[in-house]
């Protein structure tokens, strides 16, 4: 009986600890991720199409200013596609533990507004992508589980998952293809917050750019399994840290 | 000798080939009821509105239209009642409530309610896009007040997310695109027996993998309402009364009601015929013969449709009694002729084969006209009907086959008798023939012939009123008129509308020819004047549309004045605006125009279904053809354009289907009875029931409904059995005595008390009808009662007068009848 107990005991260390194992790698994986070199500022000319299940499209392109900042990354946007909207511009300053200040000029009204939201599964730009996919995280915001390893689109990757700790996240899971070369993460798989087992959008890169040793993905498609829902994500015109003016995320450049 | 010459044939094949094999034909029995039980799995039960009308149906298209641009346009509707809505207890409870639904729900897309809402609010310039309520509800009351006022403010919201009184609020369910199948576990209970898991938990079909340890749901719909029953009952708040609705609960407590009520009618009917069977006959064998053969005819009969894939819809409860009330009847005959003869002579199996003889030839041209009667459905252009003619056509004449094998063969067991303590046929026959009940209808058949002229007066008098109350009849297809008051889903749907929400809707789709129009002012202004015109009707609740969005952001734009609650004049404004709405994560766009900006949707919702809709949507489509710039076109769909073209369909379904019944079993007759005009002269006393429901229906103000077409048709189908049973066995005894007095004496003693026994038991088995909680079933029942009694009032009275004055089969030989009739 006591042998039997022993071995019980045993199996359950071994299983304990192959389990904190796989959680140690993979947040090892994850934490080589986070650690790759990130643009100081970058511009780039965004085409967004948006399809939808009918196949009908929408395009939207928009000039997109970002640069890092002491309490995060802040952001301008001008649309200049569709004709109706051109003009129409979006300013985002970071704030570090609070709501993102935003604010929006609307040429065809001739005023800014400041926009107010704590929204964080809210779109970005109507595509579907979230606001919270666009957003800066840190590698603490996570708990982590090594899967495997697998060949996706011919590249070998390490897949992992990760685990929200914030309960107001709008995922409940994600789990990553990271690049075995690069630590680059080619895809991401978001399952949904409210039911934890279904898949509600995967995040594909399918073109990554290496300006200067950052590595950004210049071509993307979202799809949304649920809504049967697409948006392909194309930035040209990519230039990385090229100083771009601390003016240019600035009030005053709305109305310019 | 004709007729004589098909019933000796019918009693050659029964003797010689049912009766002798009789075990054979038992087991082909038993093979057809277990092929037929493994059938009924495969039955469905569909009452959907979109299932009215073949896919292909212009209303289908236009649906189809309308969901490929816009989606699922169900929805369910929770209203939360209370004192005072604005307490912390109370909005947590709704969004305890709130945040089930949207994670339980099956197929649940977005959840609006006070607590899950965005609000675009301008304050100090700023302009906040938001939850209208943050994580935490406000504790104190100028918290809460603000709050309530922030909806109270704005039109959008008002009688629609909030009573104006402030204490109806509602909770309002979108859904995702239903997939034609999905998957939900099956957990094992302590009993080790399986159960399905109702927790709104569903899985699509790449998600499963042992598919033995899940349930293939193939109407992913009718999830929706039981676990709505979960989820409402596991959130329960004191002081708080919710009330839900939506076409998805609609459609279920349905479906689930007439289930229900069919399994009671048909049990309530099946044991009325049993004690009225065992009262006519005192006979238990032929009773139970008479079950067996009921619930083979409706194990087989369902369990074809099933392998068919014949849907049914609420008719499934008419059809599960009327098989039972047919097979009753047909049994009745059999088992009558064979009472009959097996008194007089003791002996069963030329019993059998005198029943066989003289029962089986009427009995199937009774069961064919009755399929006459129900086929004329075909004709009809409503798939239910359609569906429920095929149906019941089929089971009419698989009951009648399952008569003549079964009742016989169960007769043909068990020992001869001495007949009457050894007395001689003859004296066996003066004493059957002698009995009072016969001599009761020899009385009547003399009677009869005597109160012509009164009967003749009163049935010109009938004539005379009907045509009036017939005009009243109204058609209509409302659901709640047609189930009534007596179910609380009903009841709710009723009460929801009355308040807050509404069941019944239609939807205006404007297309233009091109892309991106739908953002010019021209044409929201347009859109515009279209909802005022709509707002105009009596008929409208309200209505709702991409300007309310336009005109809310203008407004909210311009610090909350209301004078900005416009159609801005810019196309390049709207443009933004909705630039701004969708960048925002408002997720309301993509429901009022496409992603093109080629087709806007203007949803109307009514206050109830009405005929005067037709006029509405004609002036509609007018005024859209007027007013919009670029020749937009304006298409009308949607549930009550369902039921406009159901009402339309019902008026030329119920003319069709009575020239069809009509005419279907007027040709029957005139073969059958070789003559024209006897042929025309027997629907005389199967048309009057007709016409006297048809006015009975005007005078007690019932509509013609999808349960009440039903009745004229059937009443032509069973009300010519008798004529049928009377006309072929006159004519028999008029070739045997050549004189159409004594023809008519004998055909009422001998068959005519089968007569009143299959009228009576088809008016008490229709009357079963009457402990159903749906009114349209309940008006069925009335009708066919009254339609019955009707018919054998006029087989009884109208028909022996028609045929012993008209002389059908020329001159008669016996000249003393002649004398005696006159005198």
């Amino acid at each position: 009986m006591k042998k039997k107990l022993i071995a019980v005991s045993i199996f359950c260390l071994i299983v304990i600890a192959a389990g904190f194992s796989q959680a140690n790698r993979g947040a090892g994986i994850a934490k080589k991720t986070f650690e790759l070199l990130e643009s100081n500022d970058d511009y780039s000319l965004i085409t967004m199409v948006l399809i939808d299940k009918r196949g009908n499209k929408k395009t939207r392109k928009f000039k997109m200013y970002s640069k890092q900042g002491s309490r995060g990354r802040d952001s301008f946007i001008e649309f200049v596609e569709p004709a109706d909207v051109k003009g129409t511009k979006f300013l985002t300053i970071a704030r570090k533990n609070a709501d993102d200040e935003q604010r929006l000029y609307l040429p065809a009204l001739g005023k800014v507004r400041k926009i107010a939201s704590s929204k964080k599964d809210g779109e970005f730009m109507g595509s579907d992508l979230f606001y919270y996919d666009m957003e800066d995280r840190d590698y603490e915001e996570f708990t982590y589980n090594y899967v495997g390893e697998e060949v996706f689109r011919g590249m070998n990757c390490y897949v992992v998952e990760s685990f929200p700790k914030d309960s107001s996240a709008p995922y409940s899971k994600m789990v990553m293809w990271v690049n075995k070369d690069n630590y680059f993460v080619y895809k991401r798989d978001c399952y949904d917050s409210r039911q934890q087992r279904r898949l509600l959008k995967s995040i594909i890169v399918l073109e990554v750019k290496n300006t200067r040793g950052v590595l950004t993905g210049t071509k993307m498609v979202i799809e949304n399994h649920l809504e049967d829902h697409k948006t392909l994500l194309e930035r040209d015109n990519l230039y990385v840290n090229t100083g771009i003016d601390d003016s240019v995320f600035s009030v005053q450049n709305l109305t310019k | 000798m004709k007729n004589n010459k098909i019933g000796r044939l019918a009693s050659k094949i029964g003797m010689n080939v049912i009766v002798r094999y009789k075990w054979f034909f038992s087991l082909a029995v038993a093979v057809l009821v277990v092929f037929g039980y493994l059938g009924l799995d495969k039955l469905v039960l569909d009452n959907s509105n979109e299932s009215m009308f073949e896919k292909d149906d212009e209303v289908n298209l236009k649906l189809q239209q309308f969901h490929d641009i816009f989606g699922n346009e169900d929805f369910v509707f929770v209203m939360v009642e209370a004192d005072n809505i604005f307490t912390p207890q109370n909005l947590g409870f709704i969004k305890q409530l709130s945040d089930d639904l949207e994670q339980h729900l099956p197929f649940a897309k977005r959840v609006t309610s006070v607590t899950h809402m965005e609000y675009l609010d301008v304050i100090d310039g700023d302009l906040y896009v938001d939850d209208l309520i943050s994580a935490h509800i406000p504790e104190d009351p100028a918290g809460l007040n603000e709050i309530k006022n922030k909806l109270l403010v704005k039109q959008v919201y008002v009688d629609r997310l909030l009573s104006k009184d402030a204490k109806k609020t509602g909770i309002f369910i979108e859904f995702q695109t239903i997939p034609e199948n999905v998957y939900i576990p099956l957990v094992k209970t302590g009993a080790g027996s399986q159960e399905i898991a109702l927790q709104g938990d569903v899985f699509f079909e790449e998600e499963v993998e042992d598919k033995s340890v899940y349930l293939n749901i193939m109407e992913p719909k009718m999830l929706i309402a039981p676990a709505l029953d979960l989820i409402l009952q596991r959130n329960q708040q004191n002081g708080c009364i919710v009330t839900a609705t939506g076409m998805p609960v609609t459609d279920y407590k349905t479906d689930e009601t007439i289930i229900a009520e069919t399994g009671r009618t048909f049990i309530i009917t099946l044991f009325i015929c049993i004690i009225l069977l065992l009262v006519i006959f005192r006979f238990p064998m032929a009773v139970l013969a008479s079950v067996i053969v009921i619930l083979a005819a409706t194990i087989s009969t369902f369990g074809l449709l099933g392998w068919f894939g014949i849907p049914l819809s609420s008719f499934i409860i008419i059809l599960a009694c009327l098989l039972l009330i047919i097979a009753v009847s047909y049994s009745i005959h059999i088992i009558n002729h064979f009472r009959r003869n097996y008194k007089l002579t003791g002996k069963r199996k030329e019993s059998v084969r005198y029943a066989y003889e003289h029962a089986s030839w009427p009995c199937l041209l009774t069961a064919l006209t009755t399929a006459v009667g129900f086929a004329s459905f075909i004709f009809v252009p409503m798939v239910p009907l359609r569906n429920l003619g095929m149906a019941s056509a089929l089971g009419v004449l698989i009951s009648y086959i399952l008569v003549m094998v079964l009742i016989p063969i169960f007769l043909s067991f068990g020992k001869d008798k001495k007949s009457a303590a050894g007395a001689s046929v003859r004296q066996d026959t003066e004493a059957v023939d002698n009995s009072r009940s016969s001599r009761f209808m020899l009385k009547w058949a003399d009677r009869a012939l005597k109160s012509s002229l009164p009967v003749g007066v009163i049935c010109v008098a009938v004539l005379l009123v009907i045509p009036f109350f017939i005009a009243q009849v109204e058609p209509d297809s409302d659901f709640i008129r047609l189930f009534g008051d007596r179910n609380e889903f009903v009841r709710d749907a009723k009460h929801v509308t009355d308040n807050l929400g509404a069941l019944y809707s239609y939807e205006v789709l404007i297309e233009l020819p091109e892309e991106e129009l739908a953002q010019e002012p021209e044409v929201l202004k347009a859109l515009a004047d279209l909802e005022k015109l709509i707002d105009s009707y009596d008929t409208t609740k309200r209505t709702m549309s991409l300007n309310d969005l336009v005109k809310d952001i203008n407004m909210t734009m311009h610090n909350n004045d209301k004078n900005y609650f416009v159609i801005p004049d810019s196309r390049e404004l709207i443009a933004q605006y909705l630039l701004l709405y969708d960048m925002s994560g408002g997720g309301e766009l993509t429901n009022w125009v496409d992603y093109n900006n080629q087709y806007l949707r203007l949803s109307v919702q009514v206050k109830r279904s009405t005929t005067t809709l037709r006029k509405v949507f004609a002036e509609i489509e007018k005024f859209a053809r007027e007013r919009f710039p670029f020749n937009a076109k304006a298409t009308i769909t949607g549930d009550m354009s369902i039921f406009i073209k159901s009402v339309g369909a019902l008026v030329d379904g119920q003319i069709i289907s009575i020239f069809v019944a009509f005419l279907g079993i007027a040709v029957m007759m005139m073969l059958v009875l070789r003559s024209i005009p006897v042929g025309l002269l027997s629907m005389i006393p199967n048309v009057l029931p007709v016409l006297i429901v048809a006015g009975l229906m005007g005078l007690l103000n019932i509509t013609l409904n999808m349960m009440t077409i039903v009745v004229a048709p059937l009443l032509i189908g069973i009300a010519v059995d008798d004529t049928v049973h009377y006309f072929v066995h006159f004519k028999e005894e008029y070739k045997t005595s050549r004189s159409y007095f004594r023809a008519n004496r004998e055909t009422f003693r001998k068959i005519g008390w089968a007569l009143v026994f299959t009228s009576v038991i088809l008016m008490i088995g229709f009357s079963a009808f009457m402990f159903t909680s749906i009114d349209s079933i309940i008006q069925l029942a009335v009708l066919l009662t009254v339609g019955i009694a009707a018919a054998l009032a006029a087989d009884l009275l109208i028909t022996p007068v028609l045929f012993v004055f008209i002389k059908p089969f020329g001159k008669e030989e016996d000249t003393n009848n002649k004398k005696r009739l006159v005198a």
